[in-house]
């Protein structure tokens, strides 16, 4: 059930009123590989390079109607700073899926990955969805981790993988469509799976937290 | 904006020079007079030495000189360097100090940085240091803007900037106490919405709300902050969650958690204004024991 790269996104990025599922999705990554950027494109189709690091926690919502559903995202973006994880970590726990972000022109934040899906596990559990972004694609001359790198890393750890560029938008959507898809698809396993057993362990689908 | 008439202004001028010129005496005996002047506002001339004396840095440097130039010829370690040279162009980027990549204040930003990380190097750097040092960078030279730096990290803010970011957690904690006493509307309803105060406090406490206030505010809210300490972001930070969440009025259109999300984020200007939010802050009725 892993879409990989280029799969060929059916949903649109449209607004929608009354959405039928809620996902909570955290974005993580180290410092500077455009976390804030990606939703800054995401949510209001803009670019800055001068968009402050981020201090703790921010937040963004985005409705998104994906093969024909209404899916409304509450998207959470942490600081990437290592220090901060005392203060992001209890956010962990309550993703529904996770965007674990890097930055396509620095080796230093594709080596941390390994280090986040640590975090990830260590927090959230297998269980949780995880979408693998390599960002800075309009950067292509300077990159520093081959897409082949991402997609070995992606497969290694069956996460869903794709590049893409805040600052051209390219991917933008696609990325996000893409984990919603992998988010339904666990959410009806979740369901199946409840309602095979006599007295199903109701696992909250988007609480507030 | 509000502007200081001319007149007023070369007054207080010339009261914060004879303070500034008779400096151990009036911390001694005036405290009170020297509280109500950076009440009042610091003249914008003289902003930056009146900082160094109020938070002590300029002691700090006196007693450490040549320290900063050692710091400054250090390379400093490569993990460190890395992380703030990524934050250099983030800082105030349309203000004309910090607008051009590698100009003389990113080049001070830098330098800054870079010898906190030597100075401390068991305490690095931490990423919201920089607005701070930025803040500071506009009113006075490097190695001043250094001690300052010092100065809030360790007398003022100590233990936000550091390892595990516990002191941080903990006045998150303790805003939300004082809240339940100064806005039990705004208590409750951030209680049942389940917003943690680290979703809205952490940026306004750690950078000193440098990144929050229009830039008028920013600089009284700072006089006052150099001379009553953290009491001061305490105090700004309740006055804007009493004036955003504090009536049932208030509340009507922001019912959900992301609703009130959206309002902690984007605040009211007309609370933010400095007449405004400075009178607000001097009158709020917290007691220091609280």
């Amino acid at each position: 059930t892993v879409v990989g790269a280029g799969a060929a996104p059916r949903g649109s990025p449209e607004a929608c009123l009354d959405p039928d599922h809620l996902y909570n999705v955290l974005f993580v990554g180290d410092s500077d590989v455009g976390k804030t950027s990606f939703l800054h494109r995401l949510c209001l189709n803009t670019f800055s390079p001068h968009l402050a690091a981020t201090v703790g926690m921010d937040y963004q919502v985005k409705t998104l109607v994906v093969d024909n559903k209404c899916f409304a995202l509450r998207l959470w973006d942490s600081a990437g700073q290592e220090r901060y994880r005392s203060v992001t970590k209890q956010f962990f726990r309550k993703a529904d899926g996770v965007v674990l972000m890097y930055d396509i022109t620095s080796e230093y934040s594709f080596s941390d990955v390994r280090y986040w899906l640590s975090c990830i596990q260590e927090a959230a559990g297998d269980g949780v969805a995880v979408l693998l972004l390599g960002n800075k694609t309009d950067r292509a001359a300077e990159r520093r981790v081959p897409t082949s790198e991402g997609e070995l890393l992606a497969k290694e750890h069956q996460l869903m993988f794709l590049e893409c560029s805040a600052a051209s938008g390219h991917n933008i959507s696609e990325a996000m469509v893409s984990l919603v898809r992998l988010l339904k698809v666990r959410e009806d396993e979740l369901k199946n799976k409840a309602e095979e057993v006599p007295k199903p362990p109701q696992k909250k689908k988007g609480c507030c937290w | 904006l509000e502007e200081v008439p001319l007149e007023v202004l070369r007054q207080r001028e010339s009261k914060w020079l004879d303070m500034l010129n008779n400096w151990d005496k009036w911390m001694a005996k005036k405290h009170k007079k020297i509280r109500l002047r950076c009440q009042k506002g610091i003249p914008p001339s003289l902003r930056g030495r009146a900082w160094q004396y109020l938070s002590g840095s300029k002691v700090k440097l006196e007693q450490n000189m040549g320290k900063f130039d050692e710091l400054d010829v250090l390379p400093g370690e490569p993990k460190w360097l890395d992380v703030i040279e990524r934050d250099l162009h983030r800082q105030f980027p349309f203000h004309e100090m910090f607008v051009s990549r590698g100009g003389h204040g990113q080049q001070d930003l830098f330098r800054v940085l870079k010898a906190y990380t030597l100075y401390r190097p068991e305490e690095g750097y931490c990423q919201a240091q920089a607005p701070i040092a930025a803040v500071l960078l506009m009113h006075m030279p490097a190695e001043q803007a250094f001690w300052c730096l010092v100065q809030i990290c360790e007398k003022y803010l100590p233990g936000y900037y550091s390892e595990k970011l516990e002191a941080i957690q903990l006045d998150g904690q303790i805003l939300f106490s004082l809240l339940h006493k100064v806005s039990p509307v705004a208590y409750k309803h951030l209680s049942k919405q389940k917003i943690d105060p680290i979703l809205y406090m952490t940026e306004w406490f750690m950078c000193a709300f440098s990144r929050t206030l229009p830039w008028s505010s920013v600089l009284r809210v700072w006089d006052m902050f150099f001379c009553e300490g953290v009491k001061i972001i305490f105090r700004v930070g309740l006055v804007l969650l009493k004036h955003t969440l504090g009536s049932s009025d208030k509340l009507k259109s922001c019912q959900g958690q992301y609703e009130t999300m959206e309002r902690l984020r984007a605040l009211s200007p007309k609370i933010m204004q400095e007449t405004f939010l400075v009178q607000e802050v001097i009158e709020l009725p917290v007691t220091e024991r609280q």
